[in-house]
């Protein structure tokens, strides 16, 4: 597996399609990240959450809940917003928009959260499901604890026709302009590292607002190109206010204040 | 093979698919065994099998009932989903009782393990704790449970309180630390400076870890007398199928090896005369109180109505040899012998 990296600048010097693929984002193309905590949709509520399409013109909407019933969602609007309704259960659901021409065929993906009712269903379900002939499949998606976040690994695996695709280019841009790209190895497998773009972190989880990142790939059959993307957010890592050394050392104080409690404790045989 | 070998290996069983189980039942919150396990089971370690009860607690105080006494809305409503966790756990307690904590729990485990590594060092065991002692104890569970796993959060949800104080008993558990750092996830044991209630926090977090690890070389099981899960444990027992039974006979006064060989120091496990049920708060009906008893069927590990363990004088005896053997055998002991050799 080989992983580039580059600016987004660069990137679209040297003539990659990053930014003119159809693709979901939680905001609309003008936010600006730092600083806007709170501002940001998750995904997480029971009201209606506005998603945004990217170059979604034409494109046919899809939203599957976590049983894999799918229904038909609005057009998109002309700022590219798309409401989405809870479905009234909780767990990943996707987004999916597709359009087809006669040279080739769109696919954008982005798994949302919702709270709701417990839908009984694991999200390896929806994940696993088939849903586009090109593919990238998150591996795994965030969940309670763990989630997307700088300088930790993201894994996806790419399919197509419900196989793993070996071999395959990878892109990944992030709202903060960073470009990485890489090949899938055997089992389809790809790894990126999150990359440090954000220019302000401030201390805590809630003093920073998520940036978004979307892996992209392209497949050709038959002069007939497949594009996929997937999108989700990432956030500031922890270690940015938090010290593993500082945690260590009060571990250490910890174990010996213990050691000197054992004179305090009466020594006797036991039964 | 006795009662405790057996424990043992039950433990390290639970230990392993407890800490690893998501390579069996999935990686994913949904997929976990319950979301209201009775032990300490960590859902920080990405690789659990199941989610201890206490971390859905504090959010629900946190993100439900505390938000429904902040904004007015019905509290009834709000802690719906504490009941349905509630129940939760104890369809799953009824199955084993107090039994979770002495022969599921990964953190007991631990503690045995640090206890068994300290004897073989050669480290000389403490005594059992004085009944003063064991009774002044006592009520820090209590306070822990009433506190951090059900007040804080309340306040923080109602707004009294900084968020940071959301989840304080997993913000400070050992379980979390322990757990994460067995999957090979050095994520929990920082020190946290997002805001004063996060430092406080994670130092007293990992401070904690470091005196129970030490403690455990010395006495036993430091952490579980103050174990909020004990407490939870502890209010439910009467539910509970497997129970500790005593027929006490005048022998009985005399006697006490039962107190000394229980790793929670409850005395009352001797003294208790009259009362047949003797599964005590403190009990995590390990069973060892009934492998050391020399007299028959006076101490009985009862499954419903049926004993599955009980007191017997030749496996006493062969138990306490057994002990003698495991004691005898340690690193202080060896290197004497080289030493004698030469």
């Amino acid at each position: 597996m080989v992983v580039r990296m580059a600016c987004l600048g660069c990137a679209l010097a040297i003539g990659v399609p990053a930014q003119a693929q159809m693709a979901w984002r939680s905001t609309p193309e003008v936010a600006v990240h730092e600083g806007d905590a709170g501002a940001h949709g998750h995904g997480h509520g029971r009201r209606p959450t506005a998603h945004y399409l990217r170059d979604g013109a034409g494109a046919a909407l899809t939203f599957w809940k976590p049983n894999l019933e799918q229904s038909v969602l609005p057009a998109v609007k002309a700022d590219g917003q798309v409401p989405v309704r809870p479905s009234g259960v909780d767990n990943y659901h996707l987004l999916m928009a597709s359009r087809a021409s006669e040279s080739g065929e769109e696919v954008a993906l982005r798994y949302v959260y919702m709270l709701g009712k417990p839908s009984g269903q694991s999200p390896s379900q929806l994940v696993g499901a088939t849903k586009a002939s090109l593919e990238i499949v998150p591996a795994p998606l965030p969940r309670e604890h763990w989630r997307y976040q700088t300088s930790a690994p993201a894994v996806f695996v790419v399919r197509y026709a419900g196989k793993p695709l070996a071999g395959q280019p990878v892109q990944l841009v992030t709202s903060n302009g960073s470009f990485l790209e890489a090949m899938t190895d055997l089992e389809g497998r790809v790894a990126f590292t999150l990359p440090e773009d954000f220019a302000h972190v401030g201390r805590g989880r809630e003093a920073n607002a998520p940036a978004e990142f979307i892996v992209s790939t392209s497949h050709v059959v038959d002069d007939f190109r497949r594009r996929t993307t997937l999108s989700a957010d990432y956030h500031a890592n922890p270690a940015h206010w938090q010290s593993s050394l500082g945690g260590v050392l009060a571990l250490l104080v910890g174990f010996a204040g213990g050691v000197a409690l054992w004179r305090r404790l009466p020594t006797e045989g036991r039964s | 093979m006795n009662v405790s070998v057996i424990r043992k290996l039950v433990q390290l069983a639970a230990f392993v698919f407890l800490v690893y189980g998501s390579v069996v039942v999935g990686f994913y919150s949904a997929d976990k065994l319950s979301g209201a396990f009775p032990v300490l089971a960590c859902a920080y370690d990405a690789q659990t099998a199941d989610y201890c009860a206490l971390i859905p607690f504090q959010h629900q105080m946190d993100h439900r009932f505390g938000a429904a006494i902040s904004a007015g809305t019905s509290l009834l409503a709000a802690l719906l989903p504490t009941l349905i966790t509630l129940g939760t756990f104890l369809v799953l307690f009824v199955v084993l009782n107090k039994a979770f904590c002495g022969w599921i729990c990964p953190l007991g485990f631990f503690q045995e393990v640090m206890g068994m590594l300290g004897q073989k060092l050669g480290i000389a065991r403490a005594a059992s704790l004085s009944e003063t002692a064991v009774r002044r104890l006592r009520p820090v569970k209590w306070l822990a449970l009433v506190l951090l796993v059900f007040g804080i959060p309340v306040l923080a949800g109602v707004g009294l309180v900084d968020h940071s104080l959301g989840s304080p008993y997993c913000s400070i558990c050992p379980s979390r630390i322990l757990t994460t750092l067995a999957s090979g996830n050095g994520s929990q044991l920082v020190m946290d400076t997002s805001s004063a209630g996060a430092l406080v926090l994670s130092l007293t977090g990992a401070l904690l870890f470091g005196l129970m690890t030490s403690l455990s070389l010395k006495m036993r099981q430091p952490f579980c007398r103050v174990c909020p899960m004990l407490a939870m444990h502890a209010m439910f027992r009467k539910v509970g199928l497997v129970r500790l039974v005593k027929q006490a006979k005048p022998r009985c006064e005399k006697c006490g090896l039962c107190a000394k060989a229980c790793p929670m120091d409850i005395h009352e496990i001797h003294t208790e005369m009259n009362t047949k049920d003797v599964t005590f708060e403190d009990c995590t009906l390990c069973g060892r109180c009934v492998e050391f008893c020399p007299d028959k069927d006076v101490l009985q590990l009862k499954y419903a109505f049926v004993p599955v363990l009980r007191a017997d004088p030749v496996y006493f005896k062969d138990r306490k040899k057994a002990q003698s053997r495991w004691e005898s055998s340690n690193l202080v002991s060896w290197w004497r012998a080289r030493k004698e050799k030469r």
